[in-house]
């Protein structure tokens, strides 16, 4: 997408029909998963795929895009890449499989590249559910924050972050932090900001999950990040 | 990018380091981001950025809305423009969205501060540098805008271009150009008004006032005279801060709505559908002074 330069006049006659990069899900779906890298640092990018999630990632890169059982069994020198992207690569797997491609994941970083993918929450209601009714085959049942804060600090990344993605990561419009003051605090605004979009009752229970301080229940996906340590 | 952001409102001395830690993101389905940072889940510091467009000239029409509004607008930090990257950043406020049937309500100190900002529209003005358009360049502009699509607002926009008696009877002031109801803050009783990234653009006394009504879908009760006591309370007391009289103000409805839906025309169908429906319903039962 070109730059536009709107300049400094206050001048509706002259400002060109705006670029809306970020208009589609997709488009907002990636931007997620631009946001930790660095843009200055050159080198590809790859994207580690399970085999369910056919959605278009673009990485803004050069990338590479390889399913999880040739990333894990390829021959190939460590320290690559400047990103590596799993989106929903980990949510099929077990603890173990997912501790192993994590550590394989961070192995072929660049010094300070950027680990980023997002994975089902353990913890939301909705999940939760699907476990319950579904009887879902996965063999991992998702994450909580905590232990997959873990995994990643584990497989030998830093600065690990965690974040709950609004309103779902089809439609990506927020990321929330998930310390509880700062999210409750975000949960409580978008559920009032967007009262129009529920119902009555929808609306009054949203508001009163969130009084109780577990807004944390309504959200399905976790996105997380982390880097290689630099040498 | 998140990295350069936070480097660089560290590096300028705009945050404490220690105070970056929890965040929350968000996605525009536009061309800008926008980050909260929080301290114990309080809110202090708000950041709007972009790596495609040049936020200069909001910077500028948000420092210069601080000046003419210190009691309403947050507070500016700072702002930068390099290659790849525009910010502008502002304090933050700890505000919950203002009740709606309290925005309207005279007697309550959310509406009566809505009808405060409407009387201070003398105090605005542009900031050095960034020109305002006028209400010809903004006309003519509209004028071939809605050329093909509307032909009958087309013609409607052409008659005022080419007689402005109605237009001499609206004050000139600039507006803040999305004054709609998710823009509009309450922070413990205070009115708090955000994003004026179209400040300036329009000097239609009443423009404001519209854009609120439209957003809390009362612009066609209030239009049809099937508005309650309050809003046409409210209305009527907004008119006299703006220091427009009525009439005045129902004549220029059209016009405010096609203004309106020209300033939306990079927006989304559901946004334009909205504000198509308000142009037909005025433009087909206007009146005239």
């Amino acid at each position: 997408m070109p730059p536009r330069e709107v300049g400094t006049a206050a001048e509706p006659a002259a400002m060109p029909d705006a670029p809306l990069p970020y208009a589609g899900d997709d488009d907002r779906f990636s931007l997620l998963y631009r946001l930790p890298s660095d843009e200055r640092m050159t080198g590809r990018a790859c994207i580690v795929r399970s085999g369910t999630d056919g959605r278009r990632l673009d990485l803004q890169r050069p990338s590479d895009v390889v399913d999880r059982a040739r990333f894990e069994s390829e021959e190939c020198d460590a320290g690559r890449w400047a990103v590596v992207a799993l989106p929903a690569t980990l949510d099929p797997l077990t603890r173990e499989l997912s501790g192993r491609l994590l550590s394989r994941a961070v192995e072929r970083l660049l010094p300070g590249g950027a680990l980023v993918g997002h994975v089902r929450h353990r913890h939301s209601i909705r999940n939760m559910a699907r476990r319950w009714l579904v009887r879902s085959g996965d063999a991992n049942a998702g994450w909580a924050t905590g232990a997959l804060r873990r995994q990643l600090l584990q497989a030998g990344l830093a600065d690990v972050e965690l974040y709950y993605v609004r309103p779902s990561i089809d439609s990506p419009l927020a990321l929330v932090p998930t310390t509880p003051a700062a999210a409750n605090a975000v949960f409580s605004w978008s559920i009032r900001s967007a009262r129009g979009d529920h119902g009555r009752l929808g609306y009054w229970a949203r508001r009163l999950v969130t009084l109780a301080g577990a807004g944390w229940l309504l959200q399905d996906t976790i996105l997380f990040w982390g880097y290689r340590a630099e040498c | 990018m998140l990295k350069r952001v936070l480097s660089t409102m560290q590096g300028r001395g705009w945050v404490e380091p220690d105070r970056c830690r929890e965040r929350a993101i968000f996605l525009t389905a536009g061309n800008c981001l926008w980050m909260l940072l929080f301290d114990e889940g309080r809110r202090h510091t708000h950041v709007k950025f972009s790596t495609c467009i040049c936020l200069c000239r909001e910077a500028q029409l948000h420092s210069s809305a601080f000046q003419a509004y210190p009691e309403w607008v947050p507070r500016p930090i700072g702002n930068l423009h390099e290659p790849g990257l525009d910010m502008v950043v502002s304090q933050a406020v700890d505000f919950v969205p203002p009740r709606r049937d309290r925005l309207l309500a005279t007697g309550g100190p959310i509406g009566r501060q809505v009808l405060e900002y409407f009387e201070a529209g003398h105090r605005a003005s542009l900031p050095g540098g960034v020109q305002a358009p006028g209400r010809e360049s903004l006309l003519n502009a509209m004028v071939e805008y809605f050329r093909d699509r509307n032909p009958r607002a087309s013609s409607y926009l052409s008659t005022l271009v080419d007689d402005s008696v109605q237009l001499a009877a609206c004050p000139a002031r600039l507006q803040h150009g999305d004054f709609v109801f998710n823009n509009l803050g309450d922070s413990g009783g205070r009115l708090c008004i955000f994003d004026w990234e179209e400040f300036g653009v329009v000097d239609l006394t009443g423009f404001d006032l519209y854009t609120l009504l439209f957003s809390l879908d009362q612009v066609r009760t209030w239009h049809a005279s099937r508005a309650s006591a309050e809003l046409a309370a409210f209305v009527t007391k907004a008119c006299q801060a703006l220091q427009m009289d009525l009439p005045t103000f129902g004549a220029l409805l059209p016009l405010y709505a096609l203004v309106f839906r020209y300033l939306k025309r990079n927006f989304g169908p559901s946004v334009q559908q909205r504000a198509d429906e308000a142009v037909d319903m005025l433009l087909r039962e206007r009146v005239t002074l």
